[in-house]
Parts: C-alpha cells; sequence; structure tokens
C-alpha cells in the first residue's frame, strides 16, 4: 500500500515534538541496552576466557571415579601418560590440544637459615605451607591453558618438564620468603626451599626446588595454587609417565559436548571426561545469571519503550479522528486504517531502534579500543574489559524493537479502525 | 431492479432511474434516557443527473439524512435504496466499497488529508482500491479534473497552503475522481466568503451539466435555493411539501 505507506511516514513530522519523545525513548533505550549488552558481553568472555583458557581448560579427561575422590588420594586414580592415549584423544574432532597433569598435594618450607654472614636471612624458624599444585609439561599447558600464563606477576615459568623449579601463588610466595624471585635464583641450593609430597604409598619424598615465578589470579582461585615441572615431580613421587588428567582445548568451546560424547565412545569406561562446566558449574550458573539479569534489564527497557510508543499512537490517533472519518468516508477499509497507525508504530520503532544501535554501536567500539579495567572480586590482577557486540543481538533488538512497536500499534490502530464514521466525522 | 417500483411506490419519477429512493425513513437518536427523533419518517426520491438541494434550519436533520443517504450511518428504520440496491445490511468494509465506487463527499470544513498534497489527496479514494488503476492513467485523470476545478497551478501544494476555496475545489476534485453516481455537500459553503461561495456553488452546476453527475446538497441559505432547479425542504424531521 504505497499512499498508506507515504501518509505513515509523513505523519512522523506531523507532530514534531511528540514524534521525536517517541523516538527519543527508544534511542536512548536502545542506545543504553547495546551498552549494557556490550559490557555483558565482555565480563561473560573475560570470565569465560579465564575459566576455559586459564583454570579448568575446556575439557579434562581422568581415570574414572578421579573427581569423586580428589580430596583424598588422587594419585591413586593416576594413569600411563602413553603416546597412543595422546593420539586416540587427538584424533577426535574438534580437540585441538592436549596437556597432561600430574596434580599433587604436598608442602613448600622454607629451608633454614644457614649461617652465610651478614647477609643471611635471619629466619627464627622455619616457614612451611600447604600447596595444591599441579605438574605440567610447560611447552604443551601454555597451548591449552594460556591466559594463565598471563598472570604470572614476577619471574617465568620453568622452560622444561624436568626443570628443577616451580610457580607459586602470590599469597603464598610472601608468607614463605620467596616473594623476590630474582633473589631466590641467585641463591645456592641449600637455600632452596624444599618440596615435600607424600608419595602413592604415603611416604614422604622431597626435594629441594627452586621459585621461579610468582603467580597473582584474575578469577577467585585457591590461593595455595602452585605449578611445577611434570617429570620432575613424576620423578620425586616415583610415578614415571603417571599423571592423573588430560587438559584439552577444542577448536571450539560450543562443541564441548559432541566432544565429550565422542571422547566417552573411544576411551570406553576406564576414563571420565568432564567438560568445564561440569568441572566449575557455578561458572556456568554466574554466567547464565548474568543472562537472567540482562533479560530482566532489557524487558524493563523494551516495556517502557513500547508504553511510549504506546502512548504516542493513542495521541496520535486522537488528533486524527476526523480525518479517520473522512478516508472512512472515502472509501478507506478497516484493514487500512489499522496498517496506517501499526506502519507509524513500525516507523517509530524501527527508525528509533537504528540510531540508538548506531550510537550504542560507535560507543561500544571506543569503550572497546580504550578498555574497561576492572578488579573482579577476590582476584589479584586487574583485567581489561574490552566491551563487544554480536551480530545476532542486534538484528534481535532491532527486530524485537521494530516488531514490538508495530505490535502494540495494533492496539491505538484498531481503536481506531473501529470508529464509527459519522461519530469520527463530527470530532472536533 | 425488479421491484423497484413497488418499494418507491408513487414517489418514482417518471422516465428516469432513482438513484436515492427513501421511504419512511427514520432515525433516533438515543441520549441516555431521553432520544431524540432527528427524521420522523422522510419520504423522497432523487433522479439520476438532478442537482438537488436540501433546505432546512439548523437542527432539521439535515446531516442525519445525509449521512445516512452517504452510508456512513443506517437508519433506525425505514427504506433506502441506493441506486435501486438496499445496503442496510452490509458489513463496515462493504459499505466502504459502496461509498468509494458510488458516493463522492463535499465537507463544510474540506475535511482534506492534511499530510498530502493536492493531487494525492485527489488521487486517494482511488489508491485505497484494491485493483487500482494504472498510475500514468490516473495521474492523466487527477491533472484533467484539477484542470476542470482550476487547480492546476497548486497541484503540489499542500492543503495548508490553500485558501478555503481551494481547498473546496480540492475537495470536490476528490469527489469527482472516482466518478460516482451521487455527490453528496453537506453545507459546502458555509466556511467560504459569499463570493466564493458562489464560485464553488457555480462550479458544482457546471460539474452536475457537464457530467450529468447526481448532486445533493444541504444548506441552510436560503440563497442557494435560487440555483437549484430541485429543492426539498426539511423541517424538525420532516420534508414539508412543496
Ligand atoms: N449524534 C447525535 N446524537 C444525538 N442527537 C443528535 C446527534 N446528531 C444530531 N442530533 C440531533 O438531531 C437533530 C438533527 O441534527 P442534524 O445535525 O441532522 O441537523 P442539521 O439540519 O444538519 O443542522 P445544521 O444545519 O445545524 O447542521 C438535532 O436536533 C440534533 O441535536
Ligand atoms: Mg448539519
Amino acid at each position: 500500500m504505497s499512499p498508506l505507506v507515504l501518509m505513515s511516514f509523513r505523519n512522523l513530522s506531523r507532530n514534531r515534538r511528540r514524534t521525536l519523545l517517541a523516538l527519543g525513548a527508544v534511542v536512548v533505550g536502545l542506545c543504553a541496552l547495546t551498552m549494557i549488552r556490550g559490557f555483558v558481553n565482555s565480563v561473560r568472555q573475560a570470565q569465560l576466557g579465564a575459566t576455559v583458557y586459564g583454570t579448568t581448560g575446556m575439557m579434562q579427561i581422568h581415570r574414572t571415579g578421579y573427581l569423586k575422590n580428589v580430596l583424598s588420594n588422587p594419585l591413586d586414580l593416576a594413569f600411563a601418560d602413553t603416546a597412543e592415549l595422546r593420539e586416540k584423544i587427538l584424533s577426535v574432532k574438534h580437540v585441538k590440544a592436549l596437556s597432561p597433569r600430574l596434580q599433587f598435594s604436598g608442602s613448600l618450607s622454607a629451608a633454614e637459615p644457614v649461617v652465610a654472614g651478614a647477609e643471611a636471612q635471619t629466619n627464627s624458624e622455619p616457614k612451611t605451607t600447604f600447596i595444591a599444585a599441579n605438574a605440567v609439561d610447560p611447552e604443551l599447558d601454555r597451548i591449552v591453558l594460556p591466559q594463565f600464563y598471563t598472570w604470572l606477576t614476577a619471574g617465568k615459568v620453568f622452560d622444561t618438564a624436568d626443570a628443577p623449579s616451580m610457580v607459586v601463588h602470590g599469597d603464598i610466595a610472601g608468607p614463605l620468603g620467596v616473594g623476590n624471585v630474582e633473589l631466590n635464583m641467585s641463591q645456592p641450593k641449600e637455600l632452596w626451599p624444599v618440596l615435600l609430597t607424600p608419595d602413592k604409598d604415603g611416604s614422604l619424598a622431597g626435594e629441594a626446588i627452586q621459585v621461579t615465578g610468582v603467580i597473582g589470579s584474575a578469577v577467585p582461585t585457591d590461593k595455595r595454587l602452585a605449578l611445577a615441572p611434570l617429570r620432575t615431580v613424576q620423578r620425586i613421587l616415583k610415578m614415571d609417565g603417571q599423571i592423573t588428567e588430560y587438559v584439552l582445548t577444542l577448536d571450539d568451546v560450543a562443541r564441548a559436548s559432541d566432544v565429550q560424547s565422542d571422547l566417552v565412545k573411544i576411551l570406553g569406561p576406564d576414563f571420565e571426561v568432564s567438560r568445564w562446566d561440569e568441572i566449575v558449574p557455578f561458572i556456568q550458573e554466574l554466567l547464565s545469571n548474568i543472562d537472567f539479569i540482562f533479560d530482566i534489564i532489557t524487558s524493563v527497557f523494551l516495556l517502557v519503550i513500547m508504553l511510549g510508543i504506546v502512548n504516542s499512537m493513542f495521541m496520535n490517533v486522537l488528533e486524527r479522528v476526523r480525518e479517520i472519518g473522512t478516508m472512512m468516508a472515502l472509501g478507506i477499509r478497516r484493514g487500512y486504517i489499522l496498517a496506517l497507525f501499526v506502519l507509524e508504530g513500525a516507523f517509530i520503532g524501527s527508525l528509533g531502534a537504528f540510531i540508538g544501535l548506531g550510537i550504542g554501536i560507535g560507543i561500544v567500539a571506543i569503550a572497546s579500543k580504550i578498555g574497561i579495567p576492572i578488579n573482579a572480586p577476590g582476584s589479584t590482577l586487574k583485567f581489561m574489559l574490552h566491551p563487544f557486540l554480536t551480530v545476532s543481538f542486534l538484528l534481535r533488538a532491532f527486530l524485537l524493537t521494530s516488531m514490538g512497536a508495530a505490535l502494540v500499534s495494533l492496539w491505538p490502530a484498531w481503536r481506531a479502525s473501529r470508529m464509527k464514521p459519522v461519530e469520527a466525522l463530527s470530532a472536533v | 431492479m425488479a421491484d423497484q417500483s413497488a418499494v418507491s411506490a408513487g414517489k418514482a419519477r417518471v422516465g428516469s432511474q432513482n438513484i436515492i429512493q427513501i421511504a419512511d425513513l427514520k432515525k433516533i437518536y438515543q441520549l441516555g434516557k431521553t432520544s431524540v427523533e432527528a427524521l420522523r419518517g422522510v419520504n423522497f426520491s432523487v433522479a439520476e443527473g438532478e442537482f438537488t438541494v436540501v433546505l432546512g434550519p439548523s437542527g432539521s436533520g439535515k446531516t442525519t439524512l445525509l449521512n445516512i443517504i452517504g452510508c456512513l450511518d443506517r437508519a433506525t428504520s425505514g427504506q433506502y435504496l441506493l441506486d435501486g440496491e438496499d445496503v442496510s445490511n452490509r458489513d463496515f468494509n462493504d459499505l466502504a466499497e459502496v461509498r468509494n465506487f458510488k458516493i463522492g463527499f463535499i465537507f463544510q470544513n474540506f475535511n482534506l488529508i492534511p499530510v498530502l498534497n493536492v493531487i494525492e489527496n485527489i488521487e486517494f479514494p482511488c489508491l485505497v482500491r484494491d485493483k487500482r488503476e494504472e498510475r500514468a492513467k490516473l495521474r492523466e485523470r487527477v491533472r484533467a479534473v484539477c484542470a476542470e476545478v482550476g487547480l492546476e497551478r497548486f497541484m503540489t501544494h499542500k492543503p495548508d497552503e490553500l485558501s478555503g476555496g481551494q481547498r473546496q475545489r480540492v475537495a470536490i476534485a476528490r469527489a469527482l475522481i472516482t466518478e460516482p453516481r451521487l455527490v453528496l455537500a453537506d453545507e459546502p459553503t458555509a466556511n467560504l466568503d459569499s463570493k466564493t461561495s458562489d464560485q464553488i456553488l457555480e462550479l458544482m452546476q457546471r460539474l452536475n451539466r457537464e457530467h450529468s453527475t447526481t448532486f445533493l446538497f444541504a444548506t441552510h441559505d436560503p440563497r442557494v435555493m435560487e440555483l437549484a432547479r430541485r429543492t426539498v425542504r426539511i423541517k424538525d424531521g420532516l420534508v414539508v411539501p412543496d
């Protein structure tokens, strides 16, 4: 109906102030929504990234029963890290890389101060701290958990799996007196702290080890976290070639479920395969909560926007009663009157959405370039958030607003189309 | 219509088809508990090609009568045949089609659509039809009608850029573009000065002669009477015999 489209469009400029107000509400609302979405996206991505690229990986493979028994005696459920097993896992579609790990616990004790001249650290009593450590092959682990390695606050991570050194969390390093990694590295072996860990049989094994790096955390993590070289730890524990888990990264985190079932098929009942969201369900819950809150905010915004449009459209209808009567006298059908006002509402909705989203995109782009620094609760590192938007969000926001506007305009439009010609014509 | 003479017994005018046939038409407005009897049994008919003036004082029921004739309102009782057809039981959209194809309206306050220019206002009734004629052909007809009513120089003006007389010319052109069987004009000159009124009246009469379109013209201005070939006097909701 080209004359209707033309009229609806021209009617927009008829009461400019009202149109601008309704349009303004849509623009401001959608702009705000876009900004919030951009920010929420970045928080989500940061949280998800810190989890799957820095903490749990996307997937983990253990011996069956491991996760249930992890607190009692994890070493009992170790298994052989063989080339065949690795190949088997890597042959599964979407699996990009794996990192073998040996999870163990133990304690780290500062060395007894030896009499070593004036500059000797005068520790009156030896200090000991418990650690929950992962023994890893740094070359493989860096590929699977790249973000973890960016959280190093001092020093460096050991380069090889048989290095005599380890990395500990900042909260351990300080009290233990090993916070200054440069000093650590310059010290003779006698002054290195000692790593003590119970082996499979329960007898303590120990070895002096150098602390070459201090790690921070960008997400709430266990403060007892430590990272040690895989082969060194295997040697200490007399568990050559044994690991407790493989940590996997996929080419697409969304494929986790498919990969999981493929792996279960290939590996059989001896192994259990867990997705990241099964390992840390609270993170997934947190993300869902963020989405839920955003959905509520969106609904409230849209509701207010739609109320604004309905109100504006009702005023439009009331102002044009005689014109509606005239059109009826000229033989316009009810459906056309309906279409006339619905189109008008849809114009306001889609035009407002277009402008609002446009401005929102601009602001999000700038914020993304600059970055928003935040301090996550329980973290020791600053996080830089880079807001971003997805095409699907923009598309949905646009369609929802323009179609919603058309839909709510049905109400005033319907009232207009139900008017009686004589009554409408005699309106002042 | 075979049975048409039966309905319009006695009132049918010999030798011509009746566009309007009304018998014992009543209209009662209900206002809460009180009711106003605006038409109290009107009988009259209008033949094709006539220029009829409905003359009556304010409140006599002219507008009520024209609204019913124009299918904008329904009578409370009585019979009304438009072009031989009883339209009293049609629904809104059917009546809209009847109005669109058969009736042209000229209003006291012009009732142009303010967002449309002169051309668009005139072609509007043709554009809301299901089957629209070719754009170029329609534009050609609009141009011709504009020329007839003397609006050639104002075709792209918006209504608010026109004088009252010019606006009424647009309304007349809009009423004629559909080539209706009947044009209803309810006090079309009431908002115009006397000179402009005369021009508009003259124009309508000329169009009546040249196109033999039937005009029904309601007014309370006895001056207009002189111009009319036929006058129907109405008073207190009843036709007053000549
Ligand atoms: N919608 C309505 N509700 C109630 N009464 C009405 C309504 N419309 C008209 N009337 C009454 O019907 C009677 C006829 O009114 P109508 O408008 O037809 O007169 P008219 O001849 O057109 O008068 P005018 O010359 O002032 O336009 C009047 O008494 C009027 O008060
Ligand atoms: Mg009147």
